[in-house]
C-alpha cells in the first residue's frame, strides 16, 4: 500500500516535469477563477438557461469554423456575442415568452451542431473534442485566450462591483436609480458566452456547465456575502480543476470529466454541511459595515 | 408648496403587446405634492408610477421630468431624481446581500463606475436607517427579513437616493398594523415635515386619504382625479 502511494507520487512528480501537464494545471486555474466568477452571475441571475443558448451557439461557431478552416475560437466568439445580442433584449422585455425564445436558439445551435457533425465526417472527431474538451492538449494560444478572458471577466468584477451587485439583487431597482442595469446585463450574457467560448478546447462545452454551476452552488450553501461567494466560488472551481486532473492522470480517466464529477461531489459536501441553513435566524454577519 | 412641476405627462398612451393600458392620460405632479393612486388590479396604476419613472416606454404623448424631456439621453440621470420602492415580488430575495448592503445600493446610481462611497454617501445611509428605524437589522441577510422589514429597507434605500420625487408601489399592503401605525408617523415626521414629492400605489383608498394631498383613481386606462383638498364627499370612494 505504502509502495502504491510512493508509485503515485513519483508519478505526479513525472507528470508535472512535463509541458503539457504545466499547460493543462495553468489552464485549470485560469478556467476555474473565470468559470467560478460567471457562475456566481448565472447562478443568482437564473440565467442558466440562456447562458447555455449561448454556449451550443459558441459550439455551433466553433464547429462551422473546423468546416471552414477558420480558427475555433474567433468564429465560435462572434457567434456567442451575437447570440448574447438577440438573447439580452428578449429576455428584457420579448415578445415571445423568454423562455420559448430562447428555447428556440438553444434547439437551432444544436441542430447544427449535429448536422456539421452529420454532414461533414472530418468535422466529427474535432467536433467531440470541442464537446468534451481535453485538458492535456490545451496550447499555449488556448492560454493567451484563457487569461484574457480571465483578466477582462476579473477586471468587471472589480472595477463595477457594486453595479453588478445592484443588478443582480434586482435589475428593476438598479435601473430605477440610474444605473445602467442593461447594459451590465448584456456584459454578463456576453461575458458568459466568452467564459464557455475560452473554455471549449480545455472543458469543453458540454461539460464547462458543471464548472460554472457546481462550485458557484456550493458558495452559495456557505456564505451570505457576496464578496466571499465570489472567492469561495473560484477556489472551489480551482480545487475541482487541480484534483480532477490528479485523478485523471493518476486514474488514466478523461480529465474533463473528472473534473465535473469534483466539482459535483464538492457541491453535495456543500450541501450537506451547509453552514447557512445551521446558523438560520441566527445569523451575525460582519460588524462594523456601517 | 413650491409650484415647480417635477412631472408633467401630456396625452400619454401606453401600449403593451398591442393592447392599450393608459390612453391618452395626463398627469402633473408638482413638488411638495403627495399623489396617491387607487383603482382596481389591472388597471394601470403600477404602469402608471413606471411611466413616471421612465422605466416603460411611452407609444404616444409626451413626458417631462424635472423640466427636461425624457429621451435616452437624459433616461438615467433623470432616474436618480426618483427613488422608487418597489413591490416586494419584484425583489429577488435569495440574493446574498445584508439589509446593510440594499440601502447603500441606494447610492450607487450617483456615485457612477470606479468609486467608493464616501463620507457624504454613508451619511446618507446613516440618516435613512435612523429615519426607518432599522439600525438593528442592518446585518441581517435581506432574504431572511419578514415582508414589512423588507418594505422599510426598501424605503431607506430610496431615501438614502436622496432623490427629489419618491415612488412607491403596495408599499404598506405588507405592514401589520402596529407596522402600518409607525410608518404613519415616520410619513408625517420625514415625507410631509420635510415636503417630499411623492406618489404612492395602493389599493386602500382609505390609507391614501391620511398620506397624500391629492388622490386620482386609474380605470379603464383612465385618470379620474378627486379635488385638490382631501374631501370624502367629491372622491367618490
Amino acid at each position: 500500500m505504502a509502495n502504491f502511494g510512493k508509485g503515485q507520487r513519483k508519478k505526479m512528480l513525472e507528470l508535472i516535469g512535463y509541458d503539457f501537464f504545466q499547460r493543462a494545471l495553468v489552464a485549470v486555474v485560469l478556467t476555474g477563477i473565470c468559470c467560478g466568477l460567471v457562475g456566481v452571475w448565472i447562478l443568482l441571475m437564473k440565467i442558466s438557461f440562456i447562458t447555455v443558448a449561448i454556449s451550443h451557439a459558441a459550439l455551433a461557431g466553433g464547429l462551422l469554423a473546423l468546416v471552414w478552416h477558420r480558427p475555433v475560437v474567433p468564429v465560435a466568439m462572434i457567434f456567442s456575442v451575437v447570440t448574447a445580442g438577440l438573447l439580452a433584449p428578449l429576455s428584457e422585455r420579448g415578445r415571445l415568452h423568454p423562455e420559448s425564445s430562447i428555447g428556440v436558439m438553444f434547439a437551432t445551435a444544436l441542430g447544427v451542431v449535429f448536422l456539421v457533425m452529420g454532414v461533414v465526417p472530418e468535422a466529427r472527431t474535432q467536433g467531440l473534442s470541442l464537446l468534451w474538451g481535453s485538458l492535456l492538449t490545451v496550447e499555449k494560444m488556448d492560454l493567451f485566450v484563457l487569461a484574457g478572458t480571465t483578466l477582462v471577466t476579473a477586471g468587471l468584477v472589480l472595477a463595477c462591483f457594486k453595479e453588478i451587485q445592484a443588478v443582480i439583487f434586482s435589475r428593476e431597482l438598479a435601473r430605477a436609480s440610474g444605473i445602467a442595469a442593461g447594459v451590465f446585463f448584456f456584459l454578463i450574457l456576453f461575458l458568459s458566452g466568452a467564459v464557455v467560448t475560452a473554455c471549449l478546447k480545455s472543458i469543453g462545452g458540454l461539460l464547462v456547465f458543471s464548472l460554472i454551476l457546481n462550485p458557484a452552488a456550493a458558495a452559495y450553501q456557505i456564505t451570505y456575502n457576496l464578496k466571499k461567494m465570489y472567492a469561495l466560488s473560484c477556489l472551489l472551481a480551482i480545487l475541482s480543476g487541480v484534483a480532477g486532473l490528479v485523478i485523471a492522470s493518476l486514474a488514466n480517466w478523461p480529465a474533463g470529466a473528472c473534473v465535473v464529477l469534483v466539482s459535483s461531489f464538492i457541491f453535495f459536501v456543500a450541501l450537506a454541511v451547509c453552514p447557512k441553513k445551521r446558523r438560520g435566524k441566527n445569523y451575525v454577519g460582519e460588524k462594523g459595515l456601517f | 408648496m413650491s409650484s415647480e412641476c417635477l412631472v408633467n405627462l401630456e396625452q400619454v398612451t401606453i401600449a403593451y403587446d398591442g393592447r392599450v393600458v393608459l390612453e391618452k392620460v395626463c398627469l402633473k405632479v408638482s413638488a411638495g405634492e403627495t399623489i396617491g393612486l387607487w383603482g382596481p388590479n389591472g388597471a394601470g396604476k403600477t404602469t402608471l408610477l413606471k411611466a413616471v419613472a421612465g422605466l416603460v416606454d411611452i407609444s404616444r404623448g409626451r413626458r417631462v421630468l424635472f423640466g427636461r424631456e425624457f429621451s435616452w439621453k437624459t433616461g438615467n440621470w433623470l432616474r436618480r431624481q426618483i427613488g422608487y420602492v418597489p413591490q416586494l415580488v419584484e425583489v429577488e430575495a435569495q440574493v446574498p446581500v445584508l439589509a446593510g448592503e440594499v440601502v447603500m445600493m441606494g447610492r450607487w446610481g450617483r456615485l457612477g463606475i470606479f468609486r467608493s462611497p464616501g463620507q457624504e454617501d454613508f451619511k446618507a445611509v446613516r440618516q435613512a436607517v435612523k429615519q426607518l428605524e432599522i439600525e438593528d437589522l442592518l446585518e441581517t441577510p435581506f432574504g431572511q427579513l419578514s415582508g414589512g422589514q423588507r418594505t422599510r429597507v426598501l424605503l431607506a434605500r430610496a431615501l438614502a437616493q436622496q432623490a427629489r420625487l419618491l415612488r412607491l408601489d403596495e408599499v404598506f399592503s405588507w405592514l401589520d398594523t402596529e407596522m402600518k401605525t409607525r410608518m404613519f408617523s415616520f410619513w408625517k415626521e420625514v415625507v410631509q415635515k420635510k415636503s417630499l414629492t411623492a406618489v404612492v400605489v395602493s389599493h386602500e383608498p382609505e390609507l391614501l386619504r391620511s398620506l397624500c394631498t391629492r388622490l386620482i383613481r386609474v380605470e379603464d386606462g383612465q385618470l379620474r382625479e378627486g379635488t385638490e383638498e382631501k374631501n370624502a364627499g367629491t372622491d367618490r370612494l
